[in-house]
């Protein structure tokens, strides 16, 4: 039996609770990049997120049948919501501070990068400095729904909390933010 | 500089591309904890790692001391005086 991107999350994840390894192989080329930037965003230490990526994959194959498909749960949900989990104990205990420096070297090594892109960049440091010092909630909340652009039931659902409360979450860390950021230009 | 936020904005913060190889990595991991019996695995596993794979069990194998019949005594039945009386004299023609 062939697998291909046509197949849903859900029909690769029942071939791999009967053993099948292609399936599997399928969902984990399908989803790395998606849980690593989550994982990133959460906990912004390289080794650890990789490290995090490939337990819950690992986990999710050796016991296949810890997602009940049966529960009506979309199997990225309940990914992210493991794999977000995980970032959140690591990042409580380890705090890692992400490597800004590597980030903006990525560009400076590119000598035909405009000069606005580069401006771009740093101005996207000052907005990431910003978010990392919002609540934990605020931050998963703005990573979810804006920048991995999930539906609000599915970030809810991740989140394990109501529409509404994710929106409230939302607008409190919209006007943190703003707050954040305006003190800094006038400073 | 102004911040948007709205639908538009997907990826503009800072991640690092995701590690190369990263998925590779993990099902070849995958295969292996699942049990080295199961030959299906040898279909999903990329190429490198396959050949890497292959590698590692002869070197186990050779380390072992286990005999894979080269170079075994009862062959090797040359020696020093042999290729010491084994030029050829019956050359007689002028170099020069």
């Amino acid at each position: 039996m062939e697998f291909d991107n046509n197949d849903s999350d859900e029909e690769l994840v029942l071939q791999v609770q009967k053993g099948r390894a292609e399936a599997f192989a399928l969902l984990v080329r399908r989803h790395t990049d998606y849980l690593y930037r989550v994982v990133w965003r959460t906990c912004p230490d390289k080794g650890e997120a990789e490290d995090i990526v490939q337990d819950v994959f690992l986990k999710f194959w050796n016991k296949p049948k810890a997602f009940d498909t049966s529960r009506g749960v979309k199997f990225k949900t309940w990914m992210t919501r493991v794999a977000m989990n995980r970032a959140i104990d690591i990042a409580r205990k380890k705090n890692p501070i992400p490597d800004y420096d590597y980030l903006l070297q990525q560009s400076m090594e590119d000598p035909n990068i405009p000069l606005h892109e580069l401006e771009d960049k740093v101005a996207k440091l000052e907005l990431e400095d910003a978010i990392r010092k919002l609540p934990e909630r605020q931050q998963q909340a703005l990573n979810l729904c804006f920048y991995e652009e999930l539906q609000r039931k599915e970030a809810a659902d991740i989140m394990d909390v109501s529409v509404k409360a994710l929106e409230s979450l939302l607008t409190r860390a919209k006007k943190s933010l703003a707050h954040i950021l305006s003190e800094r230009k006038v400073a | 500089m102004r911040h948007e936020f709205n639908s538009n904005t997907y990826g503009s913060r800072l991640v690092p591309p995701t590690p190369e190889g990263l998925a590779d990595r993990i099902i070849a991991k995958a295969m292996v904890s699942a049990g080295e019996g199961n030959l299906m695995m040898l279909l999903v596993l990329p190429r490198p790692y396959l050949i890497l794979s292959i590698l590692f069990v002869l070197s186990i194998v050779a380390g072992s001391g286990f005999d894979l019949g080269f170079n075994s005594p009862e062959t090797f039945t040359v020696n020093e005086q042999d290729i010491l009386y084994s030029v050829d004299n019956s050359f007689s023609g002028d170099i020069l």
